[in-house]
């Protein structure tokens, strides 16, 4: 093997080869030879010359060396690639134009699809579901909704299904909760489910320690037992191989541990980013928090749904035949316990139950709609590239017709021009490796942000490269380079020698060529409106003015729902914290409140009556959001008090229970009567949960309007602000103020809340109150990024392929262009009539693309209503774009057209 | 006057370059040299074929090769025998007597008399 590949690897290493050797020793042969010769007493140059004679044909023997040795084929293909390589590169310099186009082309469309295709497919794998055989799991609900995080019953329904016959296998409970799970060495705030004993075996979760929670442990009365998420075991307690037994406490309550999950089980949390860190029996999580037990009121409301209700299918069910079955106890259910008559028309008087497979489920969740438009874009740009490619290629096969003509006639073989040519390519696809690379990383880091995925979290989208993705793209547009690059070769080496044929062909080219132009500029205006109505939809939500200083403005959460904070401990502690964030460099106004009138999930909702007309029933009253906030919230959040006064040092426990109200709550009480010292009766659930209590309060100050909703902006509700020292609140929005970048604000508000109490954090969710309340604009942001990109890059390879394609007619056209103006016209005629031939394809591309952008508009209505579909700013902005573009594209062919010299045009006729 | 040296039998020039390196190490020149010197000039070889024979040799890994100079100072390669050579050319010898004999005897074979 070693004699094999000695040549070869002397070839690589540089070595002289075979060839090179045989040279030498012939030479030093004839040598000898000569000086024997010479002693025998010829002549030198006799000798030589017999010598020569003597040796025979080097050639003829170096031959039968070559096909001795394999390698040496090998040797001879390689220098033979090398040198048409080096070829190909004077080729691909001489016309630096087109490689560049089609460099960037590439590279553009394999980086960018790749790039803007991974990042929606990592966005869409933030909400997902992932369970073993969701085709038999099955959800059930009151009430349809996109996310299935919304697909829950009431716990009374719930009840009612279970006790109703079975129509699958097992029929299980979860409600999705976060605790505070701490023992005296770790403390830690963590999302878990509260499950019934059917949970583990219908999901078929397992455990790696321990046991699952069991149907024996739906007992109200049952021990209080806890089966630890694989990653929190590990994370938290350091994989702690005891840990079977051992207590923790959960919400200050205490909790046997008595399993740990396996590691592939995620619960139902439907974020793989954070899978379920701890289940507990649902029959004893309501004395893990601080609510009422299960049999106070709060259950029996039928319209607080929280349970995630599950049922796996048997052999013998289908989806529609539990749906039947559903929906006739349901509607027993309706028959049976009327629901309360609703305010206004809408909560529907009957509800729709609902059976939903968990492989629809699975697929996604919420952003299902933006995602997939998202992703049938990125199909269309490849799309755009792929044409655009064929283009360029065709217009250079074009180009190269005559000189392949004549390689064929003087006898280069098809397969040589062939391998020339895929040389070439090569070249062209690896160069635009490295830039599709490129263009990929900047775009990644682009579309990195940080969107809040929960209550308790944010998660960073770091796009991760979509192999998939990058092998289709990248397929795609090689397979079309090649195609449409080497077909031309191909079909004219078919008929050698036909040198003058290809000339006639072009115009008939430029007519194929324009309606392919026509479709990419048509697609490009559709991407165009598309990103403009992300655009709208965002400034229809921002430029509404929310009533809050949102741009000014971080926010943290700071909750003492964890062990051992009692009131009386946190009190000092919120004191302090609004202290020392007061004193901080960059703070201007600090404070902490049960939560904001838009954009934090855990606001409570209060209603509110008068003492003359009192509470009658559960649904009496006035709506409102509850904030109850240290004195500073108005300052912080900038929020005036129109009349009357705000909170202040006055107004402390043991005083006068206060209330400010905002404007719209004020009028739903009072009417046009001054509501300043008015009796108000305010009744609140504590704790997010079921027990209410009512309290009177007197009415201190009128506070302007804030929007209470974010996407849909709305002042139909109102906001009720309580101070925080009259009553306690444990889970708090800890909000500040700047002048400078909210952004910067995070870290020293971490710092603040270390400061003022080591043993208390700052939940992870921190940051400005535009990414905080405002997720669903980040969402859009990026969307709104996307498709803009994706209609950039899609102008500009269309307006790549005008280019090149105008270019070649120009080329093409050049002896009419000639006859033209030997004939008179001028240099301007002949650039007007070059312009209004590459405007035309543009034009008609513009006006398909409007109704295009119009049908996608339409279809994304069906997510925000507010928006209208026909946008004449952006009907004109992506008209204007691309003529704009589309002039500058035939600008130069044009300006080259107009030069041309009558003589020298008709020199050859 | 010598007799007019014979053609060569095919395939035997490997042998022939096998026994000559294999008494001692030798440039391509020195191997034709010694060629002659063992048939006594009474085989006539085509110098240039010794080269593929060689390159041939080489790669069946039956000589070893080494760059050197040669005794009029210039660049030659010199071959050496390998263990696999030696082997091959005891192989190759009996082989041959072998077939010489079998020849022999089947070129002198009469047929018994009648």
């Amino acid at each position: 093997m070693r004699h094999y590949l000695r040549p070869f690897v002397r070839r690589l290493l540089g070595r002289p080869g075979l060839d090179a050797d045989l040279q030498i020793e012939a030479a030093t042969h004839q040598a000898h030879r000569a000086d024997d010769l010479v002693r025998q007493g010829l002549s030198y140059a006799e000798a030589a010359r017999r010598a020569r004679l003597e040796f025979g044909s080097l050639h003829h023997y170096r031959a039968q060396v070559r096909s001795d040795h394999p390698f040496w084929s090998i040797g001879i293909w390689s220098e033979q690639t090398l040198k048409d390589a080096r070829m190909a590169c004077r080729r691909l310099r001489a016309t630096p134009v087109f490689t560049l186009f089609a460099a960037t082309s590439l590279a553009i469309g394999v980086g960018a699809t790749t790039a803007v295709y991974s990042a929606v497919d990592s966005l869409q794998h933030l909400a997902s579901l992932r369970v073993r055989d969701p085709d038999t799991l099955v959800f059930l609900s009151t009430g349809a909704s996109r996310n299935f995080r919304q697909w829950t019953l009431s716990h009374l329904d719930f009840a009612e299904l279970q006790r109703a016959p079975a129509s699958m296998a097992g029929l299980a409970g979860s409600v999705v909760l976060s605790r505070t799970v701490s023992d005296a060495t770790v403390a830690k705030v963590a999302i878990g489910e509260a499950v019934t004993g059917a949970y583990f075996p219908t999901l078929g979760g397992s455990t790696v320690i321990g046991r699952a929670i069991q149907p024996a442990d739906d007992r109200a009365d049952g021990p209080a037992v806890i089966v630890l998420g694989e990653r929190f075991w590990r994370q938290t307690l350091g994989g702690d191989p005891a840990v079977v037994g051992r207590v923790l406490r959960v919400s200050g309550h205490p909790f046997e541990v008595i399993g740990v999950a396996s590691a592939s089980f995620e619960g139902l949390t439907g974020r793989p980013a954070t899978p379920s860190e701890f289940w507990i029996p649902l029959a004893v999580d309501d004395t893990a928090g601080s609510g009422p037990p299960p049999s106070s009121l709060g259950n029996q409301d039928r319209n607080r749904r929280e349970i995630i209700a599950i049922g796996r299918l048997t052999a013998s069910t289908s989806i529609a035949s539990v749906s039947t079955a559903l929906a006739t106890v349901g509607s027993g259910l309706d028959r049976a316990t009327p629901l309360p008559t609703p305010d206004g028309a809408r909560v529907p008087p009957t509800r729709g139950w609902s059976a939903t497979s968990a492989a629809v489920v699975a697929r996604g969740g919420e952003p299902e709609i933006v995602t997939s438009v998202v992703k049938g874009l990125v199909a269309l740009v490849l799309l755009i590239a792929s044409a655009n490619i064929a283009n360029l290629m065709l217009s250079r096969g074009a180009t190269r017709e005559n000189e392949f003509a004549v390689r064929c006639a003087l006898g280069a073989s098809r397969s040589r021009l062939i391998r020339e040519l895929l040389i070439e390519y090569a070249m062209i696809a690896a160069l635009s490796a490295v830039g599709a690379y490129v263009v990929a990383r900047i775009l990644f880091v682009v579309l990195a942000v940080d969107l809040p995925v929960a209550r308790w979290l944010i998660v960073r989208l770091d796009p991760q490269m979509n192999l998939a993705a990058l092998a289709v793209s990248a397929t795609a547009l090689v397979t079309s380079l090649l195609v449409f690059g080497v077909g031309p070769a191909w079909q004219l080496t078919r008929s050698a020698g036909t040198a003058a044929r290809a000339r006639s062909a072009s115009t008939a080219v430029w007519g194929s060529r324009r309606r392919s132009i026509a479709w990419q500029v048509a697609i490009s205006t559709g991407l165009i409106l598309i990103a403009g109505f992300f655009v709208r939809v965002t400034i229809n939500g921002r430029g509404h003015p929310s009533g809050l200083d949102i741009d000014r403005l971080a926010v943290g959460v700071v909750d003492f729902k964890t062990d051992g904070w009692t009131e009386a401990r946190a009190r000092p502690v919120i004191d302090a914290i609004v202290k020392t964030a007061a004193g901080q460099p960059g703070i201007e106004a600090a404070s902490l409140s049960s939560g904001l009138p838009l954009g934090l999930d855990f606001t409570p909702r209060a209603s509110v009556a008068t003492p003359e007309r009192p509470f009658v029933d559960s649904r009496s009253g006035i709506e409102a959001w509850l904030i109850t906030a240290t004195s500073d919230i108005f300052r912080t959040i900038g929020v005036p008090i129109v009349h009357g006064r705000a909170f202040d040092a006055r107004d402390v426990a043991g005083t006068t229970p206060v209330a400010v109200v905002s404007e719209v709550t004020a009028r739903q009480i009072f009417g046009e009567t001054d509501p300043i010292g008015r009796q108000v009766l305010l009744r609140n659930r504590i704790n997010m949960m079921d027990r209410t209590t009512v309290s009177q309060l007197t009415i201190i100050g009128v506070a302007q309007d804030t929007d209470t909703d974010v996407v849909h902006p709305n002042r139909s509700n109102g906001t009720v602000y309580l101070p925080l020292a009259q009553h306690y609140e444990p889970t708090l929005a800890f909000v500040t103020r700047t002048a400078g970048d909210p952004a910067d604000l995070v870290e020293p508000m971490r710092r603040v809340v270390q400061m003022a109490a080591p043993d208390v954090a700052m939940l992870p969710r921190a940051g400005t109150a535009s990414v905080m309340l405002f997720p669903q604009y980040e969402l859009l942001r990026m969307a709104t990024g996307l498709t803009g990109s994706l209609a950039g890059l899609a102008i500009l390879l269309s307006m790549i392929g005008l280019y090149g394609v105008l270019s070649q007619v120009v080329t093409s056209r050049t002896r009419e262009m000639g006859i033209r103006k030997a004939l008179g016209a001028l240099p301007r005629q002949v650039r007007r009539l070059i312009i209004r031939d590459g405007l035309r394809p543009v034009m008609q591309g513009t006006v398909g693309g409007l109704a295009f952008g119009t049908v996608c508009r339409f279809l994304l209505r069906a997510l925000y209503p507010d928006v209208a579909i026909f946008d004449l700013v952006g009907f004109v902005i992506a008209a204007g774009l691309l003529t704009a573009a589309a002039l500058v594209a035939c600008h130069i062919p044009a300006r080259r057209a107009s030069r041309v010299e009558a003589n020298v045009a008709l020199k050859d006729l | 006057m010598p007799p007019e040296p014979a053609g060569l039998v095919p395939g035997t020039l490997e042998v022939l370059i096998l026994k000559a390196v294999s008494l001692g190490e030798l440039h391509g020149y020195g191997v034709l040299l010694r060629i002659q010197q063992m048939t006594g000039g009474a085989l006539r070889i085509e110098q240039g074929a010794l080269y593929p024979a060689l390159y041939r040799l080489e790669r069946q890994g039956l000589v070893d090769t080494e760059w050197g100079t040669s005794d009029n100072d210039r660049r030659a390669k010199f071959y050496r025998l390998t263990v696999a050579g030696r082997k091959r050319l005891r192989e190759e010898t009996e082989d041959w007597n072998r077939i010489v004999a079998i020849m022999a005897a089947a070129l002198t074979h009469r047929l018994p008399a009648e």
